[in-house]
């Protein structure tokens, strides 16, 4: 599943009426799945960081309402974000798919007049919407120059503040930029009202100044517009089974209550569906892709457009056509071949073998010692949401001396398959080598 | 300016990339005063070359940018070329990390930089803030510098369609911020240790 990432001109174009906002997405394009809801975060102790000028501990509860923020205080953002636990002090640059917190900048990697910095890792999956990819978010860091002078609410509001930047403040905007929040007015032109100054996201915070720890309308646009309102949807029936396969799809209710268009497509070619809670039936084996598309409007969010892609969902099978053939591996030990169709990943998802002496084993392609001669009736059985189903075949191992030393140990099989049932004869005489069969009995 | 400075600025003005847009992320509001007293060096040149590339324990991306140097405002050294770093940038191997803020830069474009030495050489000041891009305005019939620090952007100033503002203006600011060497009036966030007990014992702030 998931989600939507606007720019402003993509976000006009279809919404049509939004106002003259100034935020902007990071670039390239990226937001968190929310399957990854919670990001946790970690951080190491203030205590081994002796740069963030605020009592101990102070620190980290500030960490943790600015990061409320992006949820608390905008509506329709379901991004969530848990205190994971501390870290040590160091690796503060370093890819690990971690998001992490670090209150110096051991490595000067910042430099005078900035704050702080947020620097997003992301993977090559893509998010998909509305025709779009966009990349996926694995984790981001927050580095704060240790050179500078932060200073709590207290600092800052409390009357006296002289030089004190808001650390609340800064740690705000970073984490607005892991959540994929860019700057805003980043182009001035697009930033005609300032008071849009005043957003957290607004590129640059001075000492003393006040009103940037909580998310502005701007902000709130932003990240409503990245992630407000969304869409899922779940199958009412079977998502796998045998065809003709009928599978019904719906919204959960707690996500349905704004939408006003639906638009399915069951990803096996057949007629889309603009109903709200439709059945498919898949005519043919294969595994599809579901793909839902909504509309609607929210009292909180305005106009919403989303998709919800769900890769592989359905997985229609056909009843399994088990089917093998056998090889000595000399001394009476028998390979037996598996050459059932698996033309559909996941419609077998079991091969139970009876070897006809009382042994019954399950894999793939197993090899089995019979020392014995004699025939031998061996049954494959192949299930998986299709059904199940078996063959049968017939085979006959003979040991015999081996001419070179007259050492009965060193025999080999000699098969002498015979072969009824469906009216075919499976057989190969394998003359010193060994064996083989068979005989379908379905 | 020096002749080759004029030279390059009109004759490959019309090869001009716009500035990038991005800005500081979180960053201290400068003010031109600010930016010139905290830069070690600022420098007017032409951007040749861009490497992106991890750092030897294979941590971090950096992109090393190597400028022309065309005109020197402060703290010159005669060099005819500079090597300056950003954090951030697409690696060989097509990894990228992705810094909100660091200025960016296109080969061929002509920028006026203001820079500090780091532990990794020369840095920008500001990150977006120290980063001004310069072209000729037609309009304005002389080189106008677009972006730069805070104070530059302020609404209701527009003089151009970008907030440009004359190169020449800049420069004479910057000439005449390094011959009073007056400092700064307010803290500077984020300055390197000698720098900052300077600027403090300046401003007489408890250390």
């Amino acid at each position: 599943m998931r989600h939507l990432l606007l720019t402003t001109t993509l976000a006009t174009l279809i919404l049509g009426t939004l106002p003259a906002h100034a935020w902007r997405t990071i670039d390239p394009a990226r937001i968190w799945a929310m399957e990854d809801m919670p990001v946790l975060w970690y951080a190491p102790s203030p205590e081994t960081a002796d740069v963030v000028s605020m009592p101990e501990g102070e620190a980290l509860e500030l960490l943790d309402d600015a990061m409320r923020h992006w949820w608390e205080d905008v509506p329709c953002s379901p991004v969530r974000a848990e205190y994971g636990g501390e870290i040590p002090n160091e690796g503060q640059y370093v890819q690990d798919n971690r998001t992490s917190i670090y209150f110096e900048d051991p490595e000067s990697r910042l430099g005078s007049g900035i704050l702080g910095a947020c620097l997003t890792w992301w993977s090559n999956d893509t998010l998909h919407y509305n025709g779009m990819d966009f990349f996926q978010v694995t984790d981001f860091d927050i580095i704060f120059n240790d050179g500078v002078n932060y200073g709590t609410p207290d600092d800052i509001y409390g009357g006296g503040c002289t030089a004190q930047t808001s650390f609340e403040g800064v740690a705000t905007h970073e984490i607005g930029h892991g959540f994929g929040l860019g700057h805003s007015c980043e182009d001035e032109e697009a930033c005609p009202d300032p008071t849009l100054r005043n957003a957290v996201m607004y590129w640059a915070i001075g000492s003393c100044e006040t009103g940037r720890e909580t998310p502005n309308e701007d902000d709130i646009a932003g990240m409503n517009a990245l992630y407000g309102v969304y869409t899922d949807f779940e199958a009412t029936a079977d998502t796998s089974g045998g065809v003709p396969l009928e599978v019904s799809f719906d919204v959960p209710e707690e996500l349905s209550g704004d939408i006003e268009t639906y638009y399915w497509n069951f990803g096996d070619g057949g007629d889309p569906s603009t109903d709200a809670s439709p059945t498919h039936t898949y005519a043919d084996e294969g595994q599809y892709t579901v793909t839902l598309t909504v509309t609607g409007t929210n009292d909180e969010c305005g106009e919403f457009e989303d998709s919800a892609r769900k890769v592989g969902y359905v997985l229609a099978c056909g009843l399994p056509q088990p089917e093998f053939d056998v090889t000595s591996l000399g001394d009476g030990v028998v390979q037996f071949n598996n050459n059932t169709p698996t033309a559909t990943f996941g419609c077998i998802h079991e091969y139970t073998w009876d070897l006809g002496d009382g042994t019954e084993v399950s894999g793939y392609e197993p090899q089995h010692d019979y020392g014995l001669d004699g025939s031998w009736t061996v049954t494959l059985t192949a299930t998986g949401p299709g059904g199940s189903d078996a063959v049968k075949h017939e085979i006959e191992v003979r040991l015999r001396a081996d001419p070179r030393d007259d050492e009965p140990s060193l025999c080999a099989v000699t098969a002498e398959p015979t072969r009824a049932g469906a009216g075919s004869v499976l057989f190969a005489t394998i003359a010193l080598l060994g064996l083989a069969f068979l005989r379908r009995q379905r | 300016m020096t002749s080759r400075m004029s030279t390059l600025l009109l004759v490959t003005l019309a090869a001009l990339i716009a500035d990038s847009p991005a800005r500081a992320t979180s960053s201290h509001p400068f003010t031109l005063g600010e930016l010139t007293w905290t830069a070690d060096r600022v420098i007017a040149g032409t951007v040749l070359d861009q490497q992106a590339s991890f750092t030897p324990d294979g941590s971090l991306i950096v992109t090393h940018v190597q400028l022309q140097v065309d005109e020197e405002l402060k703290g010159a050294t005669g060099e005819s070329t500079v090597w300056l770093w950003v954090l951030g940038g697409t690696a060989p191997d097509g990894t990228t990390l992705q810094v909100e803020g660091t200025p960016r830069f296109t080969t061929g474009e002509q920028v006026l930089l203001f820079l500090e030495h780091s532990p990794h050489g020369l840095a920008v000041v500001g990150w977006t803030q120290g980063r001004f891009g310069l072209r000729f305005s037609d309009a304005r019939g002389e080189i106008t510098a677009t972006g730069g620090p805070h104070e530059l952007r302020q609404w209701g100033t527009q003089a151009d369609h970008d907030h440009a503002v004359g190169y020449a203006e800049i420069r004479q600011a910057v000439f005449d911020q390094v011959a009073s060497g007056a400092m700064p009036e307010r803290d500077v966030p984020g300055l390197p240790p000698h720098k900052r007990a300077a600027l403090r014992a300046h401003l007489e702030v408890p250390r």
